[in-house]
């Protein structure tokens, strides 16, 4: 009884089938994938900070929705009249949430605005709960050397999966927990509305991080990936801005985490491996070339692809391959690495030179400069030289009097 | 057409248009440089 209900629950509004189905669950993925890649590209191609703990702010964004937005569901949907099974305390939170959530998706199948108001409350809370523990990643981490600080994030996203997995508060334990299908009112397949939303932001995204880097500070975190003794020398906060980074990076990744909440319809700490949310996306960054968001747009499509066709298609490949097939994918994913790394280090489309529109840097370079430094004023006041340093400690005074 | 086949369409053309948009930045960006640095060459050559 318990698996009809959870079936139909995971396949309710499912439409779209064979080929159709396949080109829905690739753009669902890539557009899920390009927002962490994006993100990825924005912290370490162009600030030089290797966040391996990408899967920390994803699991961020599924928790949000499992942890906040459900409850936010069921209080509304009982304030307005609608009986559900008790779910207050940890057993029947998992143990209810099956039949909870089957009433919930009558409760949102009338009512529209509801559906997508839950949307954008799940979005906005993921983007600040991600940027929070960016913050709280960022703590104890971020004055280490790039070595240290990848091996604490490593450490701190299987933290994330043990938390998931042992409060069942949060995301159901071990069970996992249903999600309401907020596409409810939607009369065709939910998947690919889920789907366009994805990619919507997934455009959103891209121009987001575009501003952030053609604009000033976009130049500030290049020169802290270049040299950042020479950027604190020059009196810039290099921790302030690295977690500056780091926070609103986390803040946006922390939305796929949501997106696949609801296109699942399911969260549970396993679907957010570390393998998974962290070592996929390093690996299109790397494959595609760090620093520049055509690249990552390359190796993400390229790696999506190829994934979706070969999970798909696992049981036509198992003929021609002599090792079990649920491997290829992990050896997939070591050996393109290797290969990236061997032959094209900088990637397939490697970076190029900043260039921003609108300024003209040979102009710039080759202007004369018509300034009298002897008459110019001075950015202190008062004198320089010996008769500064006098006036420094006090001895400029004496010099006026006599 | 039902909604299903309209925004399928819709998610197509979002697919194609975003990296598209970027390759074309990606090809500007690199031509303006490419032009940039002819000019600076010519000027220090002057």
């Amino acid at each position: 009884m318990l698996q009809d209900v959870a079936l139909g629950l995971l396949t309710s509004g499912v439409a779209v089938s064979g080929t159709a189905r396949l080109i829905v669950d690739i753009a669902m993925y890539f557009g899920l994938f390009v927002i962490v890649a994006m993100a990825l590209n924005f912290q370490y191609g162009n600030a030089g900070i290797p966040n391996m703990g990408c899967a920390v702010q994803v699991i961020m964004g599924g928790f949000t929705v499992s942890g906040i937005t459900v409850r936010l569901m069921f209080t509304m949907a009982e304030a307005a009249g609608t009986e559900l099974l008790p779910w207050a305390n940890d057993f029947d939170w998992v143990y209810n949430n099956p039949s909870n959530v089957s009433t919930m998706n009558e409760f949102i199948g009338p009512r529209m605005s509801f559906g997508v108001s839950m949307l954008l409350f799940s979005l906005a809370v993921s983007l600040i709960l991600g940027a929070v523990i960016g913050w709280v990643i960022a703590l104890p981490a971020i004055r280490l050397r790039a070595t240290y600080l990848m091996i604490v994030l490593i450490t701190m996203a299987d933290a994330a999966q043990i938390f998931g997995r042992n409060i069942p508060a949060i995301s159901g334990g071990t069970l996992g927990m249903f999600i309401p299908n907020i596409y409810e009112w939607y009369p065709g397949d939910r998947t690919v509305l889920s789907a366009v939303i994805t990619l919507l932001i997934g455009i959103i995204s891209f121009f987001l991080f575009r501003t952030m880097l053609n604009s000033p500070y976009g130049r500030l975190m290049r020169a802290i990936r270049e040299n950042e003794v020479t950027v604190g020398s020059v009196g810039k906060n290099v921790v302030g801005i690295r977690r500056n980074i780091l926070m609103f990076a986390s803040g946006i990744t922390a939305l796929s985490g949501t997106l696949l909440a609801f296109y699942f319809s399911y969260v549970v700490e396993a679907n957010y491996q570390r393998a998974f949310w962290t070592y996929w996306p390093w690996l299109m960054l790397i494959l595609g070339g760090p620093g520049n968001n055509a690249g990552t747009f390359l190796g993400c499509a390229l790696i999506v692809a190829m994934r979706r066709v070969i999970i798909v298609n696992k049981w036509f490949l198992q003929a021609v391959f002599f090792f079990p097939i649920a491997y290829f994918e992990s050896i997939l994913l070591g050996v393109l690495l290797i290969a990236v790394i061997m032959f094209r280090p900088n990637g397939l489309i490697p970076e190029k030179l900043l260039y921003i529109p609108g300024v003209n840097y040979t102009k710039m370079v080759n202007e004369e400069v018509k300034i009298d430094w002897r008459n110019a004023p001075k950015a202190r006041g008062g004198s320089s030289g010996i008769g500064g340093i006098m006036s420094a400690f006090g001895g400029g005074k004496k010099e006026e009097e006599s | 057409m039902d909604v299903d086949t309209i925004l399928f369409w819709v998610m197509m053309a979002l697919w194609v248009i975003m990296p598209a948009f970027i390759v074309y930045e990606e090809i500007t960006e690199r031509k303006a440089l490419a032009e940039a640095e002819a000019a600076t060459e010519e000027a220090n050559s002057s």
